[in-house]
């Protein structure tokens, strides 16, 4: 297939495809801006600022931040990824008349991630221009008193409050022009990459059925490489000191923890598959109820849907935990010397996961929208046979609801559990009289349970609120002219 | 019989009719006025070439498309004018409804999907599973009850998806070209028990198709042309075409 | 269809009497145009001539209704040869139907024209309805069976070509219309 013409047939559409476009376009803007930002703090250096922010103005903390900005990017960039396959009716029409004149199954997922870069190309602008626009309007200095920690010889730091004009955002930093134009570049390949890898399994026929190869869940790996992971990460002390890599580099430690935390998220995602299906079957096998029998046969014949979606939000539901798990160890370790700048470098860290959480409950809306609409006829068809329209939203909601529910629990346990197996349950503190060490106190570490509560609780509930969003799309797409057939 | 739609006096036997019918898709007219009528334990059949509107009566018959105008009346009672929410009762309770194709859930099995109305009216799963069964011997398909419908052959599935449409005991049922997706013999099959279970129980029948010889299974016949009934007086451009011709 | 190859084909399982072909002609053809006994007998007698058929018995005991015929080996060779023939599709239209159809919309006005046309298929409709009928009669034999898929499909292709018919006939004055 040629280029002029995948890039034709991308860009013709209708009022649906308009939407898809647009969300793509505004993800890739997302995904600019936050790159600009962490290229920005990384350009920071000592002689920047000064900035009202602790954080900015120590340079030593940027990575961090850099390191954050560019994590953030992923759910975003998968998330427009996502959006291409959002199968709108319009879309698939044409995509099926593609196939009848000849194109194979690749031209078609080429045409449709050539859409999504061509989307995304539009909202890397967009982000430039966005960035461009706010590093003049947010660059007024303000009155402001903050910390600033001077070397007035070789390690040696005086702190000292400086009351003064300060920046609120590094706008007087540019990084250099050449990485401004790789990582304005870089978005739109990296979406259409991640739309290719979106569309791999999924095969439209020349009958515009858009048809996914299933396959079944394995059940017994993801529970151990779960089991593994947590209970790993949960007594990583303990385990660092039996097998003697207390006195071995510091990366060969951290390498090891990274493991086992890849060993929990890949099990949880996995196992969230297995979850749904038998959790489906078992339901479905003693309901009398309409809408969980449909729901419950749901996640059994299509285990994998919402796997995809489910990762990323699950991955962030971990790292929640874990740094309110941290924030709990870190709160009372440091009570002595003073927890604010922890405190509010915690909060930033907070803000930045549900920044994240939403962008990958968004994806998971979007997963749930494409979902609808591939099943509108069988919708229209139950409607017309009588089943009332709530049986059918009920199943939308327990469908998404039932394996989502569980594998946030997971996640919410494995994240704290993983904190307090790193950092310790208990810290010990020194009583001093004087100069001289008296005696030594053991504190536990308490469970942050209201947090962890809000963690699981606001993600469970954010969900549900996000697929209320795709109970009007589900109405529309029961649409009595999906039944003419003469 | 002709096609006259109803007689004077014959307006209380009706058991489902419709009256000068009008629905539109954006601009293109799908029905134009037509007004039809049938009688209780009637099996009628609505013929017609393709394109002329004949789903779109069925539909609207049957209370799931809104006309844009006319009126729709079952047993005595208008019901274009009811809300959505009943016809939607009406529709699982008093009314069965049989497509050409892909009408089960495909994630539930046979047993499931004809229990499915029984369900939806409040019946326990077991009773509901095992009144799902007896239906779906009737049809001869009882060892499918376990099955989902990708593992059986089309026959097979349109016959699980009569059990559906019937295990209500609905007083009517509305078919658009039921065996439509057949070959002749799984056709005639299917064909053949919708009107011995439905002359068993009484059922009114109103079945759309394009086919002569699926016609010829109903009592009484109305062809549609372009959205009116045709009731075989020429058509305008009939009319001049033969004069025309004959002039030659 | 030659009545002596029918023959042929009913003694093809054994030897019968002459009232028995007639019989089992009948019930094997139960909705072909029906044939008079002499008929029967007189196709016999030219088997019989022709040596294709022989007496099975070794007398020839009162008319040839009473008496059993069996099959030649010459007859054998006969029933196959015509079995294995195909049957020309014959391109020539003697079906009163089409002639009068084709008449009606070249010659009567378009009223009665149009009225007949409404009526012929009235009657088609009809006795399709009658034929199904009879085919979802449990006690119809295969026969039957198959003789009334045959007349249904005839009937259903005699109602298509009056539709193409009219149709053609509009598109015909639609290229005339100046």
């Amino acid at each position: 297939m040629r280029w002029p013409s995948v890039l034709w047939l991308a860009t013709v559409g209708g009022r649906a495809d308009r939407t898809r476009i647009a969300l793509t376009a505004v993800g890739a803007a997302a995904g600019v801006v936050a790159l600009l930002a962490a290229a920005t703090v990384a350009a920071t250096g000592a002689d920047d600022g000064p900035y009202t922010s602790q954080l900015l103005n120590e340079p030593g903390l940027h990575i961090g931040i850099v390191i954050a900005l560019v994590l953030l990017c992923v759910p975003v960039l998968a998330f427009t990824g996502q959006c291409a396959r959002i199968g709108a009716p319009g879309r698939d029409r044409r995509l099926a008349v593609f196939r009848l004149a000849g194109a194979t199954p690749a031209d078609v997922a080429r045409v449709a991630a050539t859409e999504t870069g061509v989307a995304a190309a539009l909202g890397s602008v967009l982000g430039l221009v966005v960035y461009m626009v706010g590093r003049v309007l947010l660059g007024a200095p303000v009155a402001a008193t903050y910390t600033r920690s001077t070397e007035v010889a070789p390690d040696v730091f005086v702190v000292e409050e400086v009351t003064g004009r300060a920046l609120r955002l590094p706008t007087d930093v540019l990084p250099p022009s050449w990485l401004i134009a790789v990582l304005v570049l870089a978005v739109p390949v990296a979406a259409t990459l991640f739309a290719l890898v979106a569309l791999r399994r999924v095969v439209t026929t020349p009958f515009g059925v858009v048809r996914r190869q299933q396959v079944r869940p394995v059940q017994v790996v993801p529970a151990a490489l779960f089991a593994v992971g947590t209970l790993g990460m949960a007594g990583f002390a303990a385990l660092v000191q039996l097998t003697g890599l207390e006195t071995a580099a510091e990366e060969l430690i951290a390498v090891g923890f990274l493991v086992l935390l890849l060993c929990t998220v890949v099990g949880l995602v996995l196992g969230t598959a297995a979850i749904s299906a038998q959790v489906g079957g078992f339901l479905a096998r003693r309901t009398g109820r309409p809408a969980l029998l449909v729901a419950g046969r749901r996640l059994v014949a299509a285990p994998f849907a919402a796997s995809r979606s489910n990762s990323a939000l699950l991955a962030v539901v971990l790292l929640a935990a874990a740094v309110q798990g941290f924030r709990s160890y870190t709160l009372l370790s440091q009570r002595r010397s003073g927890t604010e700048f922890y405190a509010r470098a915690l909060d930033a860290v907070d803000l930045a996961l549900v920044v994240a959480g939403a962008v990958a409950a968004a994806g998971l809306l979007v997963g749930t929208l494409e979902g609808v609409l591939s099943r509108r006829r069988a919708a229209a068809v139950l409607t017309a046979a009588g089943v009332p329209r709530g049986v059918l939203a009920r199943a939308l909601l327990l469908e998404v609801l039932l394996p989502i529910v569980p594998a946030t629990l997971l996640a919410t346990v494995a994240g704290v559990l993983a904190a307090r197996g790193v950092f310790g349950t208990t810290i010990r503190e020194g009583v001093y009289a004087g100069p001289e060490l008296v005696d030594v106190t053991v504190i536990d570490v308490p469970v942050p349970w209201g947090p962890l509560a809000v963690i699981a609780g606001g993600t469970t509930l954010a969900i549900a609120a996000l697929t209320l969003l795709a109970l009007p799309v589900l109405r529309r797409s029961a649409d009595p002219g999906e039944l003419r057939t003469a | 019989m002709t096609s006259t739609p109803h007689s004077a006096g014959d307006d209380e036997d009706l058991l489902v009719a419709g009256r000068a019918l009008v629905r539109s898709y954006g601009n293109s007219p799908a029905l134009r006025g037509i007004s039809v009528g049938c009688r209780r334990g009637e099996i009628l059949a609505i013929t017609g070439p393709s394109g002329s509107g004949k789903s779109t009566l069925l539909l609207c018959l049957a209370g799931i498309l809104r006309p844009d105008a006319g009126e729709v009346w079952f047993a005595g009672r208008r019901i274009d004018t009811d809300s959505e929410a009943d016809r939607s009762r009406l529709r699982r309770t008093r009314f069965g409804v049989l497509f050409q194709f892909g009408q089960l859930v495909p994630e539930l099995t046979a047993g499931e999907n004809v229990a499915m109305p029984l369900l939806l009216a409040g019946v326990k799963r077991r009773p509901a599973l095992t009144a799902a069964g007896t239906w779906l011997d009737r049809f001869g398909v009882a060892d499918l009850a376990a099955h989902r419908p990708t593992e059986m052959s089309g026959g097979q599935a349109q016959r699980v998806a009569m059990a559906r449409a019937l295990v209500t005991e609905p007083e009517v049922l509305f078919a658009d070209e039921p065996t439509g997706a057949l070959d002749t013999l799984a056709g005639e099959q299917v064909l053949t028990e919708l009107v011995r279970v439905a002359r068993q129980a009484g059922t009114t029948v109103l079945m759309v198709t394009h086919d002569a010889k699926v016609a010829a299974y109903a009592d009484r016949e109305i062809v549609i042309r372009d959205g009116m009934a045709d009731e075989g007086a020429p058509t305008s451009a009939l009319r001049g075409a033969l004069g025309r011709v004959a002039a030659r | 269809m030659a009545l002596g190859h029918v023959l042929l084909g009913l003694l093809a399982r054994g030897e019968r009497h002459g009232y028995d072909l007639k019989r089992q002609y009948d019930a094997r053809f139960p909705m072909a145009k029906p044939i008079a006994p002499a008929q029967v007998y007189a196709t016999l007698d030219r088997l019989l001539r022709d040596g294709l058929v022989a007496p099975a018995g070794t007398e020839r005991a009162g008319g040839p209704d009473r008496t059993a015929y069996g099959m030649t080996p010459a007859g054998r060779q006969e029933l196959d040869a015509w079995l294995a023939e195909v049957e020309t599709p014959t391109p020539f239209v003697s079906n009163p139907l089409a002639v009068k159809v084709t008449l009606a919309l070249l010659v009567a006005g378009d009223d009665a024209a149009a009225d007949y046309l409404q009526r012929q298929r009235t009657a088609h409709r009809e006795r399709m309805r009658e034929y199904t009928r009879v085919k979802s009669d449990p006690d119809t034999t295969l026969a039957g069976v198959l003789a009334a898929d045959h007349a249904l499909n005839h009937l259903d292709a005699d109602l298509r070509w009056i539709d193409t018919a009219l149709a053609r006939v509009a598109a015909l004055a639609e290229e005339l219309q100046p």
